[in-house]
């Protein structure tokens, strides 16, 4: 799995940190990092939370583009 | 009596079972191999000394099997075939009589004996593992049968 670039940035925009937006979503910092480096692939309800703190849709920031790294076999 | 607070989130509540998953095979295994050394190691009251280890065991091979057919699963890995389920039969079988003669062997220094000890656990082993697997299968496709319907409705 590759590194969710899409989290980091739309996390940068808005000014959240990653304690911050793990906070906001109910997730402990670990899981968010996790899921920003592609080390764990979370659950479609966990994604939507995420998508609306960050005011973003799924595609966005869990969709296959540039913005994320290409999954590794 | 109502439970606390899950403190975990959805990575960590993975995290925990997985690690559940290790230490129950852990534990499986463990009183397997309890078991064949104590019947080794003792000669006299050796059933009495495995009585716990055994009923332990039965337990936890009893819940998995029978959660796992209500749930319409059978392994990982292989497939629930009559073949299959008689190379497992065989394996066990002869795994356990030959541990059973050679500890037979060790304790009594008596060669033919100790042959005809291993055999008769290797028919036993083999004739109840058989019959228990075979038994299984049939539940597993009768709950697969009953999944499958309730799916098309």
């Amino acid at each position: 799995m590759g590194r969710n670039i899409s989290i980091k940035v739309a996390r940068a925009q808005l000014d959240i940190t990653q304690k911050q937006l793990a906070e906001k979503v109910g997730i402990s910092r670990q899981t968010m990092n996790a899921i920003e480096q592609g080390e764990y692939n979370p659950t479609i309800k966990l994604c939507r939370a995420i998508c609306k703190i960050l005011g973003k849709s799924l595609d966005e920031l869990f969709g296959e583009d540039d913005s994320n790294e290409a999954t590794k076999k | 009596m109502k439970l606390p607070k899950n403190n975990l989130d959805e990575m960590q509540e993975h995290k925990l079972l997985k690690i559940e998953h290790n230490g129950c095979w852990f534990a499986i295994w463990s009183l397997l191999a309890a078991i064949f050394i104590q019947l080794s190691l003792f000669d006299e009251y050796a059933i009495r000394s495995i009585a716990a280890e055994w009923i332990i065991l039965m337990c936890l091979c009893i819940y998995l099997s029978v959660s796992c057919i209500k749930n319409g699963i059978w392994d990982r890995r292989l497939k629930p075939t009559a073949k299959t389920n008689l190379i497992i039969s065989l394996v066990s079988s002869l795994v356990s009589g030959l541990i059973v003669s050679v500890s037979s062997y060790l304790k009594y220094h008596f060669l033919i004996g100790s042959a005809i000890t291993g055999g008769i656990m290797f028919l036993m082993v083999f004739v109840l593992t058989i019959f228990a697997l075979t038994l299984s299968m049939k539940f597993y496709y009768k709950k697969i049968s009953t999944i499958e319907t309730d799916c098309e409705e």
